[in-house]
Order: C-alpha cells, then sequence, then structure tokens
C-alpha cells in the first residue's frame, strides 16, 4: 500500500503581511507600570475651573477647551497638576475624563517660559474659528505658519498594521491624488503669509507605493520646497536599491522612516528589512533618514535608549531620532490608556534613565525656543520661518559625539542665557529702519565676544570649535562651516500629537504641521488625525475613487500584490547575515 | 457642481451652531459650512444632490436664505488659495 504524504505549509513558510496583531497581544500580557489617573468629581471639577486662569501660558490650574470622544461636543477643560504630573480634565456631557497631559511639573513650567506666539496673517477659510477645531481650515484665529506640510499621496499600504483606520481594505475606496491635485495643494501651502510653506512630508498609507513617486518629488522641487521629507515605512526602499537612489536623486532631503524598537517583537513593521535599507541609503549618500519611533508605555518604552544608540552607531546615514509619543486615536478604553499613554516628559525620563543621565531632561528644549532665535536671525539676515508650536507639543536637543562619549549641546552652551541675548539684540535692530552691512559686522562681533558668555569650554567636545564656527558664521556669512558640525551631531526631537483623550484646543490652534487636502483647504494634524469625521476620512472618501473606477485607472492592478509578504525564508537569511550583524549586534554600547 | 447659500438666523447659541457645524460637516456632500452664533448668520457650500430647504430645516433655529450661487469645485479651490 503506498502511503501518500502531504505536506502541510504552514504560514511561517509562505510568509505572512506583517500587522503587529500577534505581537501586541503579547506585549499587552507583559505589564510593568500604569499610570494611576487621579480621581476627581463634578464638584471638584467645578472648583479647579472657577479658580483657574486663562490665557496661553497662564498660571496652573489653566482653563482651555478640548472635545468630548463620544459627543464630538466643546467642552471646558482645566490642565492643573497633581503629584508632580500635569493632569487635563474635562467636563464632558456624560461623563468627566481626566487623562495625562505632562508627567513633569518643572520641565512644564521651564519650556513655557520659552514659548513664543505668532500670527497667521492668511487663511483658506472663510471662518473665524469660533467653533475651533470643528470649522478648521487655516483660519483667521490660527496663530502658527505652516513648518512641514503633509500630502497623502496614498491610503494604498504595504503592511496590514491592526490598529490602522486609514489605509484601504480589499474593496474600499482607493484615495489616491493626481499630479495636479497635488501641485495645487504645494501652491496652497506657498501661498500663505507672511511665511510661505517650505518643507513638505509626502505620506500615506505607504508614499512608495505610487509608481509616479519620483515626478512627485520633483514637482515639490519645481514648487520651490527647499525641504522635501518622505514618510516611508521602507520595505520597499530595503528591496528596490535604484528606488533609493532616484528619489535622492529627485529632491528627497529626508526618510522619516518608521523604528520602532530594537527587537522583531517591538519593531515588527521592518526589523528584518532595516538592515538593507540602511544599506541601500549608505551606498546612494542619502537621503538623510530620521528614525522614527512611536512610542508606547509597556510596549517599547524600555527600548528608547536602545533606540538613540543604534542612531548613535549608524550616524553616517542616521541623523536624527524623532519620538512621537503614541496618540490613542479613538476610542479607548480607561485600561488601556493607563497602559500605553506616555508624554513627551515621560518619554525624556525614559530616556533620562536609559542613557544613565548622558541625555537628561534639562538638555532639551521646548520646540518654540526656536522663535526666539528665528527673530533674531530675521533682524538680521531677513531670513524667517517660525517654528511657534504650543510648548507642550514638542521638544528637541541636540547631541554630540565626542570620541566615545555623548555631549548634548546645553552641556557647553548656555541655551537661556544665549535666547535671552539674542531677543535683546532683536530688540535693538528692529528698532532700526535699515540693518546695514556695517550694523551687521557691528553685532556679529559683538555676539562673537558675547557668546564666549554662554559657551563652557570644559565641557564642550575636543574636535569643535564652536567660536571659529560662530565667528565664521557671523562676521563672514560663511553658513557652510555649521556643515562640520552637523556631521557629527545627532538630532533628537520629540513630537507628541494629541488624540480624543488628551485635546487641547490651545494646541491645536498653534499647530505648526499641517495637511493639504485636495479640497483647498490646509488642515492641523491634530485636526486632521482626531476628528477624521471632519477631515481625513471625509475628504478623502469624497476624492477617492470606487473600487472599480481604480481598476479602470489601473488595468492589471492587484490588491494582493502591493501587500507585503515576509517569508521564513528571508527572517533565516537576515538572521545569519553579516549585514545583520553589523547592523544590530556588533555596534558600540554608549550609554 | 456645488452650490453656497447664506442664511441669517434667529437667537442661537454657541453650542448650538457648534453642534449644528459638527453635524453638517461630517456629511460628505458638505464641502464648507460656518454657522456663526455672534453675527447670527452662516453659509454652506454643498453638493448640488443635497436639497437647500433639507439643509434649511436641519440648521433650524429661524434659517432664512439670503443668497444662492452655483459654484464649481475647482473655483472653490481656487478661492481657498492663500
Amino acid at each position: 500500500m503506498e502511503i501518500l504524504y502531504i505536506k502541510v505549509i504552514t504560514v511561517e513558510e509562505i510568509g505572512e503581511i506583517p500587522s503587529g496583531e500577534k505581537e501586541s497581544i503579547e506585549s499587552a500580557k507583559k505589564i510593568r507600570e500604569l499610570v494611576e489617573f487621579p480621581e476627581i468629581n463634578k464638584e471638584e471639577l467645578n472648583k479647579l475651573i472657577e479658580k483657574s486662569q486663562e490665557g496661553y501660558g497662564s498660571k496652573l490650574p489653566h482653563k482651555t477647551h478640548s472635545i468630548c470622544p463620544e459627543t464630538r461636543e466643546i467642552v471646558p477643560a482645566v490642565v492643573w497638576e497633581k503629584d508632580n504630573k500635569i493632569w487635563i480634565t474635562k467636563k464632558c456631557p456624560k461623563e468627566i475624563i481626566t487623562d495625562l497631559y505632562y508627567e513633569d511639573v518643572d520641565t512644564y513650567r521651564r519650556f513655557k517660559e520659552l514659548r513664543y506666539d505668532w500670527k497667521l496673517k492668511s487663511h483658506n477659510v472663510e471662518n473665524t474659528g469660533i467653533n475651533c477645531p470643528l470649522d478648521c481650515g487655516l483660519c483667521s484665529r490660527h496663530k502658527s505658519h505652516t513648518s512641514l506640510l503633509n500630502i497623502a499621496l496614498t491610503n494604498r499600504c504595504n503592511l496590514s498594521c491592526w490598529y490602522c483606520f486609514f489605509y484601504a481594505k480589499e474593496n474600499q475606496p482607493i484615495y489616491e491624488p493626481s499630479l495636479e491635485q497635488i501641485r495645487m495643494m504645494l501652491r496652497n501651502g506657498k501661498e500663505e503669509k507672511d511665511i510661505a510653506a517650505n518643507a513638505i512630508q509626502l505620506t500615506g498609507g505607504e508614499p512608495t507605493l505610487r509608481d509616479d513617486l519620483i515626478e512627485i518629488i520633483k514637482i515639490c522641487k519645481e514648487e520651490g520646497y527647499s525641504h522635501v521629507q518622505l514618510n516611508t515605512d521602507g520595505i520597499k526602499l530595503a528591496f528596490e536599491p535604484e528606488l533609493v537612489k532616484n528619489v535622492k536623486k529627485a529632491g528627497t532631503n529626508t526618510l522619516y522612516l518608521s523604528y520602532d524598537g530594537m527587537t522583531p517583537q517591538t519593531n515588527w513593521k521592518n526589523h528584518w528589512e532595516i538592515p538593507l535599507i540602511l544599506k541601500n541609503v549608505r551606498e546612494a549618500r542619502g537621503p538623510s533618514t530620521v528614525l522614527v519611533p512611536t512610542l508606547m508605555r509597556n510596549v517599547n518604552d524600555h527600548e528608547i535608549g536602545d533606540i538613540i544608540n543604534f542612531g548613535l552607531n549608524h550616524m553616517d546615514v542616521i541623523k536624527s531620532v524623532n519620538i512621537q509619543p503614541i496618540s490613542l486615536v479613538g476610542r479607548t478604553p480607561k485600561k488601556e490608556r493607563k497602559r500605553l499613554r506616555i508624554t513627551g516628559a515621560g518619554a525624556i525620563k525614559k530616556i533620562e534613565e536609559q542613557t544613565h543621565g548622558a541625555i537628561a531632561m534639562e538638555d532639551w528644549y521646548p520646540i518654540p525656543t526656536e522663535g526666539h532665535v528665528t527673530r533674531f536671525l530675521e533682524a538680521f539676515t531677513r531670513r524667517k520661518y517660525y517654528m511657534t508650536s504650543h510648548f507642550v507639543c514638542g521638544a528637541a536637543t541636540y547631541v554630540f559625539l565626542d570620541g566615545d562619549k555623548v555631549i548634548p549641546i546645553p552641556r557647553f552652551v548656555d541655551v537661556e542665557g544665549f535666547v535671552e541675548f539674542l531677543s535683546e539684540k532683536a530688540d535693538e535692530l528692529e528698532k532700526k529702519q535699515k540693518v546695514g552691512k556695517i550694523t551687521k559686522t557691528k553685532v556679529g562681533a559683538q555676539m562673537l565676544l558675547k557668546f564666549k558668555n554662554f559657551y563652557d569650554e570644559k565641557y564642550a567636545p575636543r574636535g569643535l570649535n564652536v567660536l571659529n564656527l560662530i565667528k565664521n558664521a557671523f562676521l563672514k556669512g560663511n553658513y557652510e562651516a555649521l556643515g562640520q558640525f552637523h556631521t557629527k551631531t545627532l538630532f533628537l526631537g520629540m513630537m507628541h500629537f494629541m488624540d480624543d483623550y488628551n485635546y487641547d484646543i490651545e494646541r491645536v490652534e498653534r499647530c505648526v504641521i499641517h495637511y493639504a487636502m485636495p479640497d483647498g483647504r490646509i488642515v492641523p494634524f491634530c485636526a486632521f488625525n482626531v476628528i477624521p469625521e471632519l477631515y481625513r476620512d471625509k475628504v478623502q472618501a469624497q476624492f477617492s475613487y470606487t473600487w472599480d473606477e481604480w481598476q479602470k485607472i489601473k488595468p492589471g492592478w492587484e490588491y494582493k500584490k502591493d501587500k507585503y509578504m515576509r517569508t521564513k525564508d528571508f527572517i533565516e537569511k537576515m538572521k545569519k547575515s553579516e549585514i545583520y550583524r553589523k547592523t544590530y549586534t556588533d555596534i558600540k554600547r554608549y550609554f | 457642481m456645488l452650490k453656497r447659500i447664506d442664511f441669517e438666523l434667529d437667537d442661537i447659541k454657541l453650542e448650538e451652531a457648534r453642534k449644528i457645524q459638527y453635524k453638517l460637516g461630517s456629511n460628505i456632500l458638505v464641502y464648507r459650512v460656518f454657522i456663526n452664533s455672534y453675527a447670527k448668520k452662516g453659509f454652506i457650500i454643498f453638493d448640488k444632490e443635497k436639497n437647500p430647504e433639507d439643509i434649511i430645516k436641519e440648521i433650524n433655529h429661524g434659517a432664512r436664505i439670503k443668497k444662492e450661487e452655483e459654484i464649481t469645485v475647482e473655483d472653490l479651490i481656487k478661492q481657498s488659495l492663500g
């Protein structure tokens, strides 16, 4: 009798589309810490609101407004402190909701002092903003100009992340703006007054799925955008070295690359592909890469120090690590918020712990600090680009690698003192009708002399002559020397986008990261993504193709072909490869 | 083709105006809407498939049409730039 053996082919052998579902279930079982939300009743909340102060930057408790996750009404909210943490509590019609707003009171206060407000002078809707954020487009109420303009190129994606509402599932409409629409959106950003948008982020879905991506990048350059950033999971870039070269050649400055952790469990999106992506970027000599970890408590927050260490090891291609504490978009039960919620200050605390104090809380500055520097530069050089987000939205620092030593720049530059000095100089220059060559030379010389007061050579990196850089920049107008500084530094950024639970309208009206929409509006990030039924989903549905229309436009296109299938064979090959070892294992430990 | 109607309102509270703003704003046939509770007026730009009378009913609060005009999506986009 003949016995017939049938080989059972497992999912692992065929491969699977990364979705993160299994990894998420596993991580939910390993809880290291929970955020304990303070309880507050209606009476206590009323008292708190009564004694709170209004106005951006006023003392705590501070009165603001938020949005109800259930009814979507605009509700009163208060930002207050308890147990060295800042909380936001809002009075929704049916319940009181509290969430973590910021995890360090001293840093909140320090950052508040460095706030900087600006005023946009143009708008693309007639609405006045009285129903903010339910009547968005940039309106007469909005404070900040667009620092980074996002254009979603597609809702197609090669991954199937379990939590994502954005990507098109099978048979759902496809959103993919035409080249004409993209050009219109780019021009819309350039119409902003009196500072036009100058940095663009091409995002998705997965933008590399578009066949005309290179043409789109060229259009961005044609329309006068100096900075073009590609927000990607990098999968296609791992397997198509020519695409990396072409993306760079077309004018992409930065790859904004998803990178959630150091292991296949924490970074299930592209852990196995990262070595190939970095290799291809290295060979193409760019674009410069920004690692973007979305940070979640109890999921990958224990790896943030290692992620920075990883960045420092690959500084020839990685120029920045930009951390995004999780935005819990959609309805999220309190139990889940207690497990996953982390804020910018919480992330910085984790970095301090995991780098053993090498990068500390005091080394970070809020994004609007840049506003003070720009004000001086505007008076001095007439160049301006203000980043005037709310002081809680983002933070940044630079770390300098001096041999094996990691030195954050605030360790040898008194940032607050320098900013104060620049503000004084800006006051002086703004009083003058015209800033001529003699004035510039005089101010440049004063800068050089005075800068010594804010610079501590004892703590400065050995190979860096900061005073020479300042001299070249401000006296000789030679900014190229600053490039030397850039090659040895890693920029660390933090951007905490909001969600239904920690929503603060004072933050959204100062937002600097916007989306251009095909209907002619430009909308702040946290309106676009947090209220998708008014913005992202609705407008994309208005401008989408039905499944049938899409198949007619793209004959031969198949949904499944868009998806990335990671095989067990590929993982095994990567595990044994030299490139994998060099990328992850044979690296220095700086902390 | 789209239609723009400008209207006036009787007394309307800010909270009520926001509720209507949200409700109309989330309708896929609506391209722009603004309910101004202070000035007691507003406007809405919507796909011609939608009946203006139904919109007025939805707004309620004594809404009365002051002006009606047709507008293309292209014109709406052009008007929005800058």
